[in-house]
């Protein structure tokens, strides 16, 4: 059958070559669009697939459904409560007994990749805040404070992760001039505060602040502190 | 027709659609076009890592090799993150020395120099930068890697390049490797797009015709402060409101025409052309600029000669 009368017949590879490269083709493109399907969410028999299918996918970087939800969000925003820009902010206790402060995104980075990769962690720690897992959660949290910590030599400190909540649509033309404001104090909440204490073998201990005045350990035996992480202001 | 003869005549057909979608041989140009845009957006995240290299993956950094395997490892205890040399580096002499013979890598890529070896390594390089941190990527990142793998199954690339040395032919202007690489371009592309616009119909916010304020409404995150913009009036008719209410469908039923109708001929040239629109409004939104010029770049794969003819 000619492919297309029109044109002169171009010389295509022998059937060997071309039953090979189309067996690639067909198992490559079922396994993208096995991944790209389930990237938000998925079935049984779709979780099963990328499983079986994860090594291949994550070695080309062509799973996008990491542990991250703020990495690649293909559809934006879904307006939850992750939506959001969250910032880290800490303070190290130095031996000389003064306070140094810190924060990520940090400020003045240049060119602005810079400071997106500093956002894009700290909404990734903000992100897990999320996770059922309280081991989880703590991970990114305890590997920034012990860095802090060690660059300072310093044994004690502190760290909070802070969301800034979205103004309504509505907001714009409210009475009160704290809602007009996107960054008036209402709109951001604490969603992580903790004590950060340098531990014996190099590692950092979190002392999670569950409620002000009260400390618990975040990987400790008991129950996970009580945490409430609103959406954005109700869309 | 009987079912016998329906099914021979779909498989028959089936078979030669297959052939010429794939195997009818394209001009490669579309691919060099390609390179130099996956190569200047790698070479630019690469050159600004450079500053952070320390801070982020240093023997003190933030971003521990443990910390990055324990947060990137599901329930069933599966690692969700690729290799990366990266890992096994952590003085600041030994990763700014790996990190600048990366750069130098995708430098002589960029060029088109040795692209049998360097589009290869080019690949290694940016899938080891993702790899080692993917907290602090973008949505920059799968697409120049998706871009920098094709380009290695095409034409300029390390396998086509062996079969060129095993059957002593030159490389020529128009062949099937580059029809096989700019086709998965093509497709990869056509499904991300389709993922883009589904994944948002998950939410009401896309549906309520909100979904451009809640980007508008990041602070932090915009190139440009648009939400006065919402605010907009005539009369009483709530111009700004409006407006919200149509880029928000318009990003939707963009995204998803794109993955349908940028296979029609007629209708290619519209869909790359309002692409332009759509990724600077995007990159305005969202502060990265280096999103819509990657978006705006892999359009190339969809100049073959069938649509520029």
């Amino acid at each position: 059958m000619s492919l297309q009368p029109s044109l002169p017949q171009p010389q295509l590879p022998p059937d060997s070559v071309r039953g090979f490269v189309s067996l690639f083709l067909i198992m490559h493109l079922f396994a993208v669009a096995a991944a790209l399907s389930s990237y938000v969410s998925a079935s049984l028999v779709q979780r099963q697939l990328v499983n079986g299918l994860r090594p291949y996918l994550r070695t080309l970087n062509f799973d996008l459904t990491h542990v991250f939800p703020a990495v690649a969000r293909l559809h934006l925003t879904h307006a939850g409560p992750v939506d959001v820009d969250f910032r880290l902010t800490g303070e190290t206790d130095l031996p000389d007994g003064k306070k140094q402060a810190w924060q990520i995104p940090r400020s003045g980075l240049f060119p602005p990749t810079r400071y997106q990769r500093d956002q894009a962690l700290a909404n990734v720690v903000g992100c897990l805040m999320e996770s059922e897992s309280e081991e989880l959660e703590s991970i990114l949290p305890r590997a920034l404070a012990a860095a802090e910590l060690r660059k300072l030599g310093a044994k004690k400190g502190s760290i909070t992760v802070t969301a800034h909540y979205l103004q309504e649509l509505n907001d714009l033309k409210a009475a009160e001039s704290s809602r007009r404001d996107p960054f008036d104090a209402s709109y951001y909440r604490v969603v992580f505060d903790a004590r950060v204490i340098a531990a014996v073998l190099g590692g950092v201990d979190l002392h999670k602040s569950a409620a002000k005045g009260e400390v618990a350990p975040v990987t400790g035996a008991g129950g996970k502190s009580s945490k409430s992480v609103p959406g954005i202001k109700t869309p | 027709m009987n079912i016998k003869t329906y099914f021979s005549s779909l498989i028959a057909d089936t078979g030669t659609c297959w052939n010429r979608f794939w195997f009818w041989p394209l001009d490669r140009r579309p691919l060099d076009w390609l390179r130099i845009v996956a190569g200047c957006v790698s070479l630019y995240l690469l050159a600004t890592l450079t500053p952070d290299l320390n801070t982020y993956f240093g023997e003190n950094g933030l971003l521990p090799v443990e910390a990055v395997n324990r947060v990137s490892t599901n329930a069933a205890g599966d690692s969700l993150r690729g290799w990366s040399y990266l890992d096994y580096f952590t003085s600041s002499t030994e990763l700014l020395s790996v990190h600048v013979l990366g750069i130098a890598v995708v430098a002589l890529f960029t060029l088109g120099w040795l692209t049998p070896a360097t589009s290869l390594l080019s690949l290694v390089v940016m899938l080891s930068t993702v790899h080692r941190a993917p907290m602090i990527t973008t949505l920059v990142e799968p697409v120049v890697t998706l871009v920098l793998f094709y380009w290695c199954l095409g034409p300029g690339g390390p396998i086509a390049w062996a079969a060129r040395a095993i059957t002593r032919q030159p490389m020529q202007r128009v062949s099937v490797w580059a029809s096989v690489s700019l086709r998965l371009i093509q497709v990869h592309v056509a499904l991300l797009y389709g993922t883009m616009g589904l994944s948002k119909l998950l939410s009401d916010t896309w549906w309520n015709g909100t979904g451009i304020w809640w980007l508008m409404a990041r602070p932090e995150s915009r190139l440009l402060n648009l939400a006065g913009m919402a605010e907009l009036t005539l009369g009483t008719t709530p111009i700004g409101l409006y407006l919200v209410n149509s880029w928000t469908h318009a990003v939707v039923v963009y995204e998803l025409a794109f993955a349908v109708l940028i296979w029609n001929r007629t209708l290619r040239p519209l869909l790359l052309g309002w692409s332009i629109v759509h990724w600077i409004g995007i990159a305005i939104l969202l502060g990265q600029p280096l999103l819509a010029v990657t978006m705006i770049g892999v359009n190339a794969a969809f100049m073959t000669n069938d649509t520029t003819r």
